[in-house]
């Protein structure tokens, strides 16, 4: 019997089971996926935003900028890379950056400033020069949204936090004050209070718990990633529209650089790219910048933005009894992440101090051991490593977003066989048990003649 | 074993071994850094025949061609070291991880021969889902070819290259249905008697001028969107068909795997400047093979190991070093590039080239400051098929220039 049980796995679910287990609770986390971030959390900008862009008094400018103030602490106790490097909304229309500014400073946000012409031009060479001022939020940063979640998801799960994968819920009792919850495969899980974080989901199991179902919305939005290069330092934002923030240039934490996103209103949930969004990012970035290195385009991705009216929904469930509603979690979703935890382990009563965790190792070794991806220099050692990490991941995919292994320019050209040998042999499963995201998606089939 | 040598070759596949060869039988102190666990490259995943005719006139297939030559490296004594992937090229400075461990080389002469890698999805900004299932055909091969597993059972292959055309034959002789290939040229880059031996005699549907438009299958592939092309290569969408399949395979180009050199030269722009012995504009660094510029032949990248390892031995006892001038090759606009692209003349020597587009009877002709100094009469030039013309020695006073008439 656990205390609480959180549905999703993506950063918001993975923040929530940290925080958790921090605060001494006994604590599940179910995600249908094989791994955790799968959804949204793997697929957006990775940007930890200053907050200076949501409606002041709203949960998302609340919970941005308290995001973005625990972000250091917690990356460093996670052992991931987190860098301020600032952001740059650049445009012509003075007034509308003005009131940006006046916005941020409303809803506290510190290290706001404009600035124009030679010291923006500086700070961006490849910005046009017909782009001549800009809002500068200093503590605008970078981190990795997949690593974070895993982090915080192996954090819980070394300290007593249990993580249940391919758990597809198909039947949820309620008895004496206790939820029974069933999985497809015939596993059971009982809390005493749940939490749907499951993002795109968030009404499958609402149905299930008789909870509140919400009008949700889909926005897609598609990415360009290119090959590591100095294209831009640090995040550059065109004037935010009512579809968004806009197609903006960042750098990732880990030094590759995004062109994106689209945001297109979809109707079923849908993360396929299109040749005309892919056209739209070339477009509206070579409107803004000169010498786009285009030819280091190494992916494309696309993720999905739910949307539920215009805020966070974060509230105890009116219909069911001890079911907390997380819904319409978009951007600034992954920089709220440890504040949205905050304010659910207020909600749910868990307070005092926070017990002293064991602190995750990451998947540094001593000695690499031969080369397997090569684009990324990731040796052998580092993937077994990451095979046998916490959550156990059993997908190339899920090795990839860890160590890295198949993120350069040859997309795992040269080591994706190697990666799925050495995931078949840790797991004691044949090699075309071995899936690349998704269950039912084998890298490889058995049936060759001469197998 | 000193870490201190005359040459030394990155890379032990066929344009490497050969450069190794040469190079120790022109009397050099040889090494070869492989990052695999044996030699001979990507040939030892290419288990089809037709290799050798060239080098050692007799058909072989990929591994047996590897034999041959690792027989020789065995004979000549060359060492390798195996699981060594070069991290650095600092003057005669090679650092290289072995089985993960720095470990440092010094060398007079170094030859890059590092081969190619395919180019991906996302190079070519594939639409849709990102399911399992989209493969490089090289990647495929692998698959096949070493743990005799298939990428799929019902396949659609992009792009008309070698590697893709082989592997419609290998795909559908493992029992898998090849339904089609599609090409979004008008003509194939790959080489004649393969559209005859893999396409042809197989009767595999192949589709000039389309291109595939979409990938649907969330976890694997489940089928594509295809259709014709413009002149522009955009597809035109009011053609667009669907297929069912599950598993889509890219031939569609090799790159040059040159980071290595990129990142000692950093100006190095799309093609990397050599000139006849293979020489880049960093004296002691030579390169040859798919590495430099993509070949059609194992045979071919081999010929130029053969030039490479050489001039490394030469220039590592300074045999190489007064060169005197040397001059631009350039060509005319049916041309795509050449290579070598400077050239001193000093001996006789070769140009390679690929033509942009097919002629029937020509001339390929070379003139220096106007004069004709090599010619050579052509039945049929193809896009996909690199060309080749003889310069003697001695007739190289300035600027060459090579046209097609």
């Amino acid at each position: 019997m656990y205390d609480y049980v959180i549905f999703g796995g993506g950063v918001v679910g993975a923040a929530i089971f940290n925080k958790f287990v921090r605060l001494g609770a006994k604590v599940a986390l179910l995600e249908k996926e094989l791994d955790v971030a799968t959804g949204a959390s793997k697929a957006n900008s990775g940007l930890v935003h200053a907050g200076f862009d949501a409606e002041t008094g709203t949960l998302k400018a609340k919970l941005n900028v308290r995001g973005n103030e625990l972000f250091e602490k917690l990356c460093q106790e996670l052992g991931i890379k987190f860098k301020r490097t600032g952001a740059l909304v650049v445009g012509n229309d003075e007034e509308k950056l003005k009131e940006l500014l006046a916005r941020g400073k409303k809803n506290g946000v510190k290290g706001l400033s404009i600035i124009r012409e030679e010291k923006l031009w500086k700070l961006v060479p490849n910005l046009r020069h017909e782009y001549k001022s800009a809002l500068y939020a200093k503590t605008a940063g970078l981190v990795s949204p997949y690593m974070l979640t895993i982090a915080l998801a192996e954090e819980a799960v070394i300290n007593g936090g249990q993580a249940l994968f391919g758990f597809t819920t198909k039947k949820i009792e309620k008895a004496k004050g206790c939820f029974k919850i069933y999985s497809s495969d015939k596993r059971v899980v009982e809390g005493k209070v749940v939490i749907n974080a499951t993002g795109a989901g968030y009404n499958d199991i609402a149905r299930l718990l008789k909870a509140e179902e919400r009008e949700i919305r889909f926005r897609r939005g598609e990415y360009y990633v290119l090959d590591k290069c100095d294209f831009v330092n640090l995040t550059v934002f065109p004037l935010p529209t009512k579809l968004g923030k806009g197609i903006l240039a960042t750098p990732t934490a880990s030094g590759n650089i995004l062109l994106g996103p689209t945001a297109e209103d979809i109707l079923e949930f849908d993360t396929a790219t299109t040749m005309g969004g892919l056209e739209n990012i070339s477009g509206s970035i070579t409107a803004m910048f000169d010498n786009v290195p285009f030819d280091k385009i190494i992916r494309e991705y696309s993720g999905v933005r739910v949307s539920c009216g215009d805020d966070f929904v974060i509230e105890w469930d009116k219909k069911a009894e001890r079911v907390v509603d997380i819904c319409g979690i978009n951007s600034p979703g992954l920089t709220s992440a440890p504040a949205i935890a905050e304010m659910v382990a207020e909600m749910v009563g868990l307070r005092g101090q926070e017990k002293k965790m064991i602190r995750r190792k990451g998947y540094a070794v001593k000695v690499k051991g031969e080369i397997v991806c090569r684009c990324e220099k990731v040796g052998k050692n580092e993937i077994l490593s990451a095979i046998n990490s916490p959550l156990k991941p059993c997908t190339v995919d899920g090795i990839k977003r860890r160590v890295r292994a198949g993120m350069g320019k040859c997309q795992g050209g040269y080591c994706l066989i190697d990666v799925c040998r050495l995931i078949a042999r840790e797991r004691g499963i044949k090699l075309e048990e071995v899936n690349k995201e998704h269950e039912g998606g084998a890298v490889m089939l058995s049936g060759g003649k001469y197998e | 074993m000193s870490s201190f040598y005359d040459v030394i070759v990155i890379g032990g596949g066929p344009s490497g071994m050969q450069a190794a060869i040469e190079a120790k039988k022109e009397g050099a102190k040889v090494l070869i850094l492989e990052c695999n666990d044996s030699l001979g490259g990507i040939l030892n995943q290419c288990i089809h025949n037709g290799f050798g005719l060239r080098q050692f006139k007799e058909e072989l297939t990929g591994p047996e061609f590897a034999y041959k030559q690792y027989s020789e490296v065995k004979k000549l004594k060359i060492p390798s070291v195996f699981g060594a992937y070069v991290t650095k090229i600092e003057g005669e400075k090679i650092t290289a991880l072995v089985r993960g461990k720095e470990k440092e080389y010094f060398s007079k002469a170094i030859v890059l021969a590092t081969g190619a890698r395919e180019r991906t999805a996302g190079e070519i900004k594939l639409a849709g889902d990102r399911g399992a299932g989209i493969y490089t055909a090289g990647t495929a091969q692998k698959m096949i070819n070493y743990y005799g597993k298939l990428s799929g059972k019902r396949v659609v292959i992009l792009g008309s290259g070698d590697i893709g055309l082989i592997m419609a034959r290998r795909m559908t002789l493992e029992g898998a249905k090849v339904l089609k290939i599609l090409e979004i040229m008008p003509s194939s880059s790959g080489l004649r008697r393969n559209i005859r031996q893999c396409v042809e005699d197989f009767e595999i549907p192949l589709e000039f001028s389309h291109t595939v438009t979409r990938v649907v299958g969330r976890e694997r592939v489940k089928g594509v969107y295809y259709a014709e092309v413009d002149e522009n290569l955009k597809p035109k969408l009011e053609t667009e068909k669907f297929l069912e399949c599950d598993c889509l395979l890219l031939s569609v180009g090799l790159i040059p795997e040159n980071t290595l050199l990129s990142e000692v030269e950093k100006n190095i722009k799309k093609q990397i400047i050599v000139n006849e012995f293979r020489q880049t504009s960093i004296k002691n660094l030579f390169i040859s093979g798919n590495s430099l510029h993509i070949h059609d032949l194992a045979d071919n990248a081999s010929e130029e190991g053969a030039i490479a390892g050489r001039s490394a031995a030469l220039f590592a006892r300074g045999a190489l070093e007064e060169l005197g001038e040397e001059y631009e090759i350039s060509f005319s606009s049916a041309i795509s590039y050449t290579v070598p692209q400077r050239v001193s003349g000093c001996g006789s020597f070769k140009i390679f080239f690929r033509a942009k587009q097919n002629f029937l009877r020509k001339k390929i002709v070379v003139r220096c400051e106007g004069e004709e100094i090599a010619s050579k009469f052509c039945v049929g030039i193809t896009s996909g098929e690199m060309q080749e013309i003889e310069v003697e020695s001695g007739k190289v006073k300035g600027p060459l220039t090579v046209s097609i008439e």
